[in-house]
C-alpha cells in the first residue's frame, strides 16, 4: 500500500530522514515507533503530500503522493499538532471537507454523533478541550472513508473509555474497508494491542521493520541458569541484545527465532530455560539499547 | 476534486470568503459610502444647481477620486487582503492542513489568489453599477467618471495585491510581510535619493539632475509615487468638466507588471518548502540576497546619517564616510543574519562572508575616490557634442547651445571645454575652498558685508552636454568667486567672460530669436513720494514691443546690457537697475526643445510662450533711449544703489541682496 524508498529529507544540512525505507502492506495496522527526533512525524508528513523529499520515493500504491491530488484523496490525516480555522466549529469542518473528500460520508456523520456525544458540533474547535479536538479530529477523518489513515499520537489527550471507543472504530474499519492505518506513538502498551506491523525509526532510518508476531518472535527473553560449577558459555553466533544475572539466572535478550534459541541453549545442559515473550515495549528498548540510545543510569 | 481539472475549488474559496468577511465587507461598505452614498448627499445639497453642473460635479468627483484616492486605497487594501488570503502558509500548523488537502499548489494558488480578487473586485463591480444607478437617478447619464474610477481602482489593487502576494511567497513570516511590502514599496527612490546625496557629496562634478533617466526609472519603480506624479487630469476651464485624464495608459502597464508578479508569485509557490513557514525568507536563495541587501540599505542609511550627523567634522571627507559605511554595513550583515537565524546571538558563520562584503565595498570606494571609472576627469571630445545647455544658479539662467547660430556654436563649443578642463584642473582648490581650508578664501568670507557689500559667493554651474550618438551627459560645479578672483586668471573669471559675451547674452535671453512673431513686453517702474514707494508696470503693445526689442538686441550686441555680476558690489549698485524689462514672444519655436530646456519657468507649454526677464543697466543706452521715446520718465527708473537709499530713507534699513 505504502512504500517509502530510500527517502532522504534534509533540514539546514540536517538529515531528518537518512535512507529511510518503509512498506506498509494494504490493511494493516502499521505501528511506526522510535525516540524522539528519530524522524517519525517527518515521514508523516511526506504521506500527507506537504513535505517533498530530497531524494527517494513516497508512493501509494505505486503512485507518487506529493502534489497528486488522486492519491491524497485517499488519505486522511490526523497530525500531532492540531489545527483549525479560526472560529471553525465541528459541523463547518464537516462542510469543508465534503468539498474535498468525494466519499465523505455524512450519513455515518450524523450517525457518530452519538459516538463523540461529549463534542458540541456547533462549537468552535478551538475552543474545546485537548481530548475533545482529538475527538472532533477522528470524527472527521473516519467520515472521510479513507484508504489510508495516518494517526500521529492519536490518542493523546483522549479518556480511557473513549480510547477503546475509537481503536473499535479503526479496527472495524479495517476489517470492513480493508482501510490501511499508520500509527504514530510512544505509547507501545497500547500500539501492542492494535498494531499487527511495527517499524522502529532511529535517527531517520527504520532499524527494524516486521510483523509484530514475527518480531515478537524474532526477539526473545531467555532466563537460564547452571549448576554451581558450570559457567555460561553463550554460542557466538547469538546476537545477544542485553544480558543480566541475579543469582544464578542469567536473563538474555537475544536477537533470534526462539525455537532456534531454545535449541542452541538447550544444547548446553542448563537446570533452568525459560523463554518469555517480550513486550512491544521492551523490543523497542532492547533493539535501541543497540543504537546508544538506552536507560543510562546517572548518578547525582 | 472535478473542478481540480478547471483549478479551482469552490469548498476553498467559499471557506477562505467566510473567514475573511471583515475584509471584504469593510471595503464594501468603505467604496459604497465614499462614492454612491456621497454623491447621493452631495446632490442632497446641490439639486438647485443645473442639471449640467450636477453633471460636471458628479463626473469631476469620480474622476478626481479616482486620479488621487484609488491608488492610496488600493496601496492599503492590496497588502491587507494579501496577508489574509496566504496567511495560511506563515504558519506550519495552517499549511500542513491546507497542503495535505487533496489539491495539487495550482490549485492552491488558483483558488486562493481569485478568492483574493473577488474580494475588491466584486465590491468595486457593486458600486459601479450602484453609482451609475445614482447618475442615472439624477440625471447624470455618462459614465466617464464612475468607468475612469473602476479602471484606475481595479489597476491599481491588482497591481497592489499582485505586489504583496509575490511578497508573501518570498517571506514565511506573516510580520514580516508588511514590513517588506513598505520596504520594496519606497526602497527604489529612497536609495536613488541617497546615492545621489552622496555621489553629490564625493563625486567631483556630479550633477544631481545627472541621473534624470535613472530617477524616472526610480519613480516608476516606487509605484505609489508614479501613480501620485502621473495621474492627473486637466480641465481647461475652471470648474469645467475634466476634458483630459493621464496616466491611464500606465495603470494599465501596472496591471500587467501585476500579472507578472502574479506568475512569478506561482512559480515560487510550486517550490516553496513548507518547512521554512515561520521563517523571515523563505526561499534559500533569496537569503544571501536579503543579507547583502540589508547591510547595504542599512549601512548606507546610518553612515549618512551619521556623517551629516558629524558634518561641521567630515565635511567632504570621503574616508570618514567608507568608516562609517563599512562599520553599519558590517552591523547590518550581522543583525541580517541573527533575523534570518532568528537568534539574539551573531553567529560565526556570518563573519566570513561579511569580511568579503566589506572588501568589496572598500574596493569599490577606493575605485570611486580614485576616479579610477573616469567620472570626475571626464569631458567629450568636440567632434563628439552635438549640443550644450550651460545652467547657472540651476534654472535661474539657461545658455541652450542649441539655439545658437551655426557659425558661433562651434566655437562656443571649444570655450565650454576649456572651462570645462579648467574647472576640472581646479579641483583641488575648488574642493579646499568647500570645505573651508583655503585661508585666501576664509579671510574674504570673513569680510562678507562688511562694508554692506559682496565679498565672495559661490555659482553653481551645470554643464549639460548632448552627444551625436544621443547619449546625454551632464556635470554640476560650485565655482568660488572673488573680486580677485574675477579680476585675475581663474575659472571664476573664464565663467565670467563667457556668462557676459555678447553671444551667449542673446542666446539666454532670445533663443530662436529668428523664429520670433509676436512680442509684448512691460517694464518695472518705480518711484518714492517721501514717505512710501510706489510700484507699477507698464506695458507696451506690438510695436513699441519690438522697438524695445532692437534696442535691447544691439546693447546687447555690443555688451551693453544682460552683463551677468556675481558679486553684488558697489559698481553692480550703480550699474544695476531695480527696474525690470519682461519680455513674452510666441513664434515657430521648436516647442519640444523649448519643453526639455525650461522645465520650470519661461517656456509656457499652454500658450507656447516665452517669457525673459532683463534688468536694465545704466550702460544700455540704445535701450534707455527707446525708453525714454515709448514716454517712460528718468524718475521711475532707479539704480539699485538709488533703491537702497531710498530704502533707508523711508525704512532706516535696506535689505541686502
Amino acid at each position: 500500500m505504502i512504500k517509502m524508498q530510500n527517502v532522504v529529507k534534509s533540514f539546514d544540512g540536517f538529515h531528518a530522514l537518512d535512507d529511510f525505507s518503509m512498506h506498509v502492506p494494504k490493511g494493516a495496522i502499521y505501528g511506526l515507533v522510535g525516540p524522539n527526533g528519530s524522524g517519525k512525524s517527518t515521514a508523516m508528513r511526506h504521506l500527507t503530500g506537504v513535505y517533498r523529499q530530497d531524494k527517494g520515493e513516497v508512493l501509494l500504491e505505486g503512485k507518487p503522493i506529493y502534489e497528486n491530488p488522486e492519491a491524497k484523496v485517499r488519505i486522511a490525516n490526523i497530525p500531532d499538532e492540531l489545527y483549525y480555522f479560526v472560529s471553525a466549529t465541528t459541523k463547518d469542518m464537516m462542510k469543508f471537507y465534503k468539498g474535498f473528500y468525494p466519499k465523505f460520508d455524512e450519513k455515518r456523520y450524523e450517525a457518530l454523533k452519538d459516538v463523540f456525544h461529549t463534542v458540541d458540533e456547533k462549537r468552535p474547535i478551538r475552543r474545546l478541550s485537548k481530548g475533545m479536538q482529538k475527538q472532533s479530529a477522528f470524527w472527521l477523518s473516519i467520515c472521510c472513508r479513507p484508504d489510508l489513515l495516518l494517526l500521529d499520537e492519536p490518542v493523546d489527550g483522549l479518556d480511557p473509555v473513549m480510547r477503546r471507543q475509537v481503536w473499535s472504530l479503526l479496527m472495524a474499519d479495517v476489517v470492513e474497508s480493508e482501510t490501511t492505518v499508520l500509527v504514530s506513538s510512544h505509547n507501545l502498551r497500547e500500539l501492542e494491542d492494535v498494531c499487527d506491523h511495527v517499524g522502529i525509526v532511529s535517527k531517520g532510518k527504520i532499524l527494524v521493520e516486521r510483523s509484530l508476531s514475527e518480531l515478537q518472535d524474532m526477539v526473545n527473553k531467555i532466563q537460564i541458569a547452571f549448576p554451581e560449577s558450570v559457567e555460561m558459555n553463550l554460542p557466538a553466533d547469538l546476537e545477544v541484545l542485553h544480558q543480566s544475572k541475579i543469582g544464578r539466572v542469567h536473563t538474555l535478550i537475544i536477537r533470534e527465532q526462539t525455537e532456534i534459541v531454545l535449541a542452541k541453549l538447550g544444547a548446553l545442559n542448563p537446570i533452568l530455560l525459560e523463554a518469555i515473550p517480550l513486550s512491544l515495549e521492551e523490543i523497542f528498548i532492547y533493539e535501541l539499547g543497540g543504537e546508544d540510545y538506552a536507560v543510562r543510569e546517572i548518578v547525582l | 476534486m472535478r473542478s481540480e481539472k478547471l483549478f479551482f475549488n469552490s469548498a476553498l474559496f467559499k471557506k477562505q470568503t467566510q473567514r475573511f468577511w471583515p475584509i471584504w465587507s469593510l471595503y464594501t461598505l468603505l467604496m459604497v459610502s465614499i462614492i454612491p452614498l456621497y454623491t447621493i448627499m452631495d446632490y442632497s445639497y446641490n439639486s438647485h444647481l443645473e442639471a449640467s453642473e450636477i453633471a460636471i460635479q458628479f463626473q469631476n468627483y469620480l474622476i478626481d477620486f479616482a486620479v488621487h484616492a484609488a491608488p492610496t486605497i488600493s496601496l492599503i487594501t492590496g497588502l491587507i487582503i494579501a496577508c489574509a488570503v496566504w496567511s495560511y502558509l506563515h504558519n506550519s500548523r495552517s499549511s500542513a492542513l491546507i497542503h495535505s488537502l487533496p489539491m495539487n499548489r495550482t490549485s492552491l494558488f488558483v483558488t486562493n489568489y481569485l478568492t483574493g480578487i473577488c474580494f475588491f473586485l466584486v465590491p468595486n463591480i457593486l458600486v459601479l453599477l450602484l453609482t451609475y444607478g445614482v447618475g442615472l437617478s439624477i440625471g447624470v447619464g455618462g459614465m466617464t467618471g464612475i468607468l475612469t474610477w473602476f479602471y484606475c481602482q481595479t489597476m491599481s489593487s491588482l497591481f497592489f495585491y499582485s505586489f504583496a502576494t509575490l511578497l508573501a511567497f518570498v517571506t514565511g513570516n506573516t510580520l514580516t510581510l508588511p514590513v517588506l511590502y513598505a520596504i520594496f514599496n519606497a526602497l527604489v527612490i529612497v536609495i536613488y535619493q541617497m546615492m545621489n546625496w552622496v555621489f553629490g557629496e564625493f563625486l567631483y562634478g556630479y550633477a544631481w539632475n545627472s541621473m534624470s533617466k535613472m530617477e524616472q526609472w526610480a519613480e516608476y519603480l516606487t509605484p505609489v509615487y508614479a501613480m501620485y506624479e502621473n495621474l492627473d487630469y486637466t480641465h481647461p476651464i475652471e470648474g469645467g468638466m475634466v476634458t483630459e485624464i493621464h496616466g491611464l495608459g500606465m495603470m494599465g502597464i501596472y496591471a500587467l507588471v501585476g500579472v507578472v508578479f502574479t506568475i512569478l508569485g506561482y512559480l515560487l509557490y510550486r517550490r516553496r518548502k513548507l518547512e521554512l513557514a515561520g521563517e523571515v525568507i523563505a526561499e534559500p536563495f533569496l537569503k544571501p540576497v536579503f543579507r547583502v541587501g540589508f547591510a547595504l540599505c542599512g549601512g548606507l542609511a546610518m553612515a549618512s546619517f551619521f556623517y551629516a550627523i558629524f558634518y561641521s567634522i567630515f565635511a567632504g571627507k570621503f574616508f570618514s564616510y567608507m568608516l562609517f559605511m563599512l562599520l553599519w554595513s558590517a552591523i547590518f550583515y550581522i543583525a541580517g543574519d541573527m533575523i534570518l537565524a532568528k537568534s539574539v546571538k551573531p553567529r560565526r558563520k556570518s563573519l566570513k562572508p561579511c569580511a568579503v562584503l566589506l572588501v568589496v565595498l572598500a574596493v569599490f570606494g577606493m575605485l570611486l575616490q580614485f576616479d579610477v571609472f573616469g567620472y570626475e576627469g571626464y569631458t567629450p571630445e568636440a567632434t563628439e557634442v552635438e549640443n550644450i545647455t550651460i545652467t547657472i544658479d540651476y534654472n535661474d539662467k539657461v545658455i541652450p547651445l542649441a539655439f545658437a547660430p551655426e557659425g558661433e556654436k562651434q566655437e562656443i563649443i571649444l570655450q565650454v571645454l576649456a572651462l570645462h578642463e579648467d574647472i576640472i584642473a581646479e579641483k583641488e582648490h575648488t574642493l579646499n575652498t568647500i570645505k573651508g581650508n583655503d585661508p585666501d578664501m576664509i579671510a574674504v568670507q570673513q569680510e562678507n558685508y562688511a562694508n554692506g557689500w559682496e565679498t565672495w559667493d559661490w555659482e553653481r554651474v551645470t554643464i549639460q552636454y548632448v552627444l551625436l550618438n544621443g547619449k546625454v551627459v551632464e556635470r554640476e560645479y560650485q565655482i568660488p568667486v572673488t573680486e580677485a578672483l574675477l579680476e585675475n586668471d581663474s575659472i571664476g573669471n573664464s565663467l565670467n567672460e563667457f556668462v557676459n559675451s555678447p553671444a551667449v547674452i542673446l542666446l539666454r535671453h532670445f533663443p530662436q530669436a529668428d523664429k520670433i512673431e509676436y512680442i509684448e513686453s512691460s517694464i518695472d517702474l518705480m518711484n518714492d513720494n517721501g514717505i512710501e514707494e510706489s510700484r507699477w508696470v507698464q506695458s507696451f503693445g506690438k510695436e513699441a514691443s519690438q522697438k524695445l526689442m532692437d534696442a535691447l538686441v544691439e546693447d546687447m550686441e555690443n555688451g551693453r546690457i544682460g552683463i551677468e555680476y556675481f558679486l553684488e558690489t558697489e559698481e553692480k549698485a550703480n550699474i544695476n537697475y531695480e527696474n525690470i524689462i519682461y519680455i513674452v514672444t510666441s513664434g515657430k519655436y521648436n516647442t519640444e526643445e523649448m519643453s526639455n530646456l525650461y522645465k520650470w519657468n519661461r517656456w509656457n507649454e499652454e500658450e507656447f510662450t516665452f517669457h525673459t526677464e532683463i534688468r536694465l543697466q545704466s550702460t544700455a543706452t540704445a535701450t534707455i533711449e527707446a525708453l525714454h521715446e515709448l514716454g517712460v520718465e528718468d524718475e521711475f527708473l532707479m539704480t539699485r544703489a538709488e533703491y537702497r537709499e531710498m530704502e533707508q530713507v523711508l525704512y532706516g534699513t535696506y535689505e541686502k541682496w
